[in-house]
């Protein structure tokens, strides 16, 4: 079991990336996004299109190599990438649609067309899974558990970026600004804020973490098109179980699914039955939720 | 300038087949305490709404000090000093008390992005003094020893007067105060009537909804009664007392 909790650590920092990602948005719009998954999935495909050698591509982009495939910068124009593709989302099909009063039903279906989308867009520029142009590593032993140095430096850099999330909501304006729009639209125009544009920056600023969930995701696995789909249930779970809402019950909640997902394949009865390991952390979140329906940092209101 | 803050021309807002406003002309004037009153559905808050840009009028104008505010942004409409509250009490509810206040305080003229990420000293100082003045007003309100509490914990009435300090941080020039005493004990209504008494002789101009009749009467100097959406009387409160057309309106709302 312990073996397997390096790669729970791992899994567990980009779910917890993901779900603060998820969490933003569903608190500052009430959107539960659907397309999360396939922004994961943008973020990983774009940083494997720039930074793959030319002969390996596919398609009709195969000539284009503006970066030289440098690997950290190709991260990053992924990631700011994935800012500016949220930020279209948002100008250009959530706004109007906000605009026009849709419901809340709607919209989420809307993320379930626009998922199924996106991913088959991706899946008709390549179907089969790729790995990141990157050099084998041995694994090393840090503290306690194994990982490559790479993997290493995704958990490092994943704790933080989630440090500097907390930082950003709770002591820069825009950061109370985003918390004033979740708490209440209204006060927070009667306040002077505009809205329109906390809601933007908050479309760009999800999306740059799932691109970068993303791409976390595929350094240790491969890029596969429907990469963001396949654990966008745990993202779900682990925003769920931390209390829908609160950042900082979606990091911990995604980081307790991720390291639950990888510590059960360690456990006796699993053995053969890898696939099944989504379900206990699912069931695990069923449990605590029965006894705490708020989520483990989610907090009751008072209702008078 | 002249004395009016507010003037309204022809303002239309229909929902369906309904006229939730019709109000041919109306002007406020900035040191008369003013009221709305009227039966339910008679339009009152979708006035509101128009006149603080919550809602698009289907036709009309309205100004505020002279400048065209219609169908202006909500927040744009704040930034010029016209505040409002809401009837359903609306309070940021996983902030606390002080952090209600203070953020209230802090957003109006300065929401630049890179100002928001990087603190500069002077910046300090400024955040000190409005610290200060949020304390000032919570102790003016009672509500000092609730400072550290979230405000989602604070009884109805200790959210109106959360409501209200929030209202009044920035120094609003206009005040609209959709049923400040909605729900609120009687004790607490005179307490929050004496205060809007306080802010009006402070000089802010404040334009009030308010269902409870007697309050109304007690504190306004000038009262509007809306009926269906129009204006159906507009006077002192001794004359609309006696009104014909107020008496049957109200009566005959509540023979419906």
């Amino acid at each position: 079991m312990i073996e397997q909790l390096g790669n729970g650590l791992l899994l567990g920092i980009i779910i917890a990336v993901a779900s603060v990602a998820l969490s933003l948005l569903y608190g500052v719009t009430r959107i539960v996004n659907f397309a999360h998954g396939e922004i994961i999935a943008l973020g990983a495909i774009a940083t494997l299109f720039l930074s793959s050698p030319i002969d390996s591509r596919v398609l009709f982009l195969d000539r284009f190599s503006p970066l030289g495939n440098n690997f950290y910068l190709s991260v990053l124009i992924s990631v700011l990438f994935c800012g500016l593709f949220g930020g279209i989302l948002e100008f250009f099909l959530f706004r109007p649609l906000r605009k026009a009063e849709v419901g809340n039903i709607a919209v989420l279906v809307v993320t379930i067309g626009l998922s199924l989308f996106l991913r088959h867009i991706y899946l008709l520029l390549n179907a089969k899974p790729q790995n990141f142009p990157l050099e084998l590593q041995r694994r090393q032993t840090y503290l306690f558990f194994d990982m490559t140095p790479r993997n290493f430096r995704v958990l490092i850099l994943g704790i933080i970026v989630m440090v500097l999330v907390g930082l950003l909501l709770n002591y820069t304006k825009i950061g109370k600004a985003m918390r004033a729009v979740r708490d209440s639209n209204d006060l927070a125009s009667v306040s002077g804020i505009n809205s329109d544009n906390i809601i933007l920056f908050t479309w760009i600023s999800s999306s740059m973490l799932a691109g970068l969930a993303g791409v976390f995701q595929a350094t240790i696995n491969d890029v596969r098109y429907n990469m963001g789909f396949l654990i966008l249930l745990l993202i779900f779970a682990g925003t769920v179980l931390g209390g829908i809402g609160t950042s900082f019950g979606a990091m911990v909640g995604g980081f307790i699914i991720g390291i639950v997902v990888n510590v059960s394949v360690g456990l006796p009865f699993m053995e053969g039955h890898t696939e099944a390991k989504n379900a206990i952390a699912l069931a695990i979140m069923i449990i605590i939720l029965l006894f705490r329906p708020q989520g483990i940092f989610g907090e009751k209101e008072r209702l008078s | 300038m002249s004395n009016n803050y507010l003037e309204v021309t022809n303002l239309k807002k229909s929902f369906g087949g309904i006229k939730a406003v019709d109000i041919q002309s109306l002007k406020l004037n900035k040191d008369q305490l003013t009221s709305i009153i009227g039966p339910n559905g008679a339009g009152k808050t979708t006035f509101f709404d128009l006149i603080s840009g919550f809602q698009d009028s289907d036709n009309g104008k309205v100004y505020l000090n002279d400048k065209n505010i219609t169908k202006s942004q909500p927040y744009l409409i704040a930034r010029l000093g016209m505040i409002r509250t809401f009837q359903l009490t609306k309070v940021f509810d996983r902030m606390t008390v002080l952090e209600n206040m203070m953020f209230s305080a802090s957003n109006v003229n300065n929401d630049s992005f890179l100002k928001s990420l990087i603190k500069l000293p002077s910046q300090k100082i400024n955040e000190k003094n409005i610290r200060d003045k949020s304390f000032e007003i919570m102790k003016e309100l009672n509500i000092e020893h609730m400072a550290d509490s979230y405000a989602r914990e604070l009884s109805g009435g200790q959210k109106k007067l959360l409501e209200l300090g929030r209202s009044i941080i920035n120094d609003p020039k206009i005040l609209l105060l959709d049923e400040p005493l909605a729900g609120v004990n009687p004790k607490l209504a005179e307490e929050i009537l004496e205060i809007i008494l306080n802010l009006s002789e402070k000089g802010i101009s404040i334009l009030m909804v308010e269902h409870n009749i007697e309050a109304v009467m007690k504190i306004s100097e000038r009262v509007i009664v809306l009926a269906e959406g129009k204006v159906i009387a507009d006077n002192t409160p001794e004359n609309v007392r006696t009104d014909e057309n107020v008496i049957s309106a109200y009566l005959g709302s509540e023979n419906e």
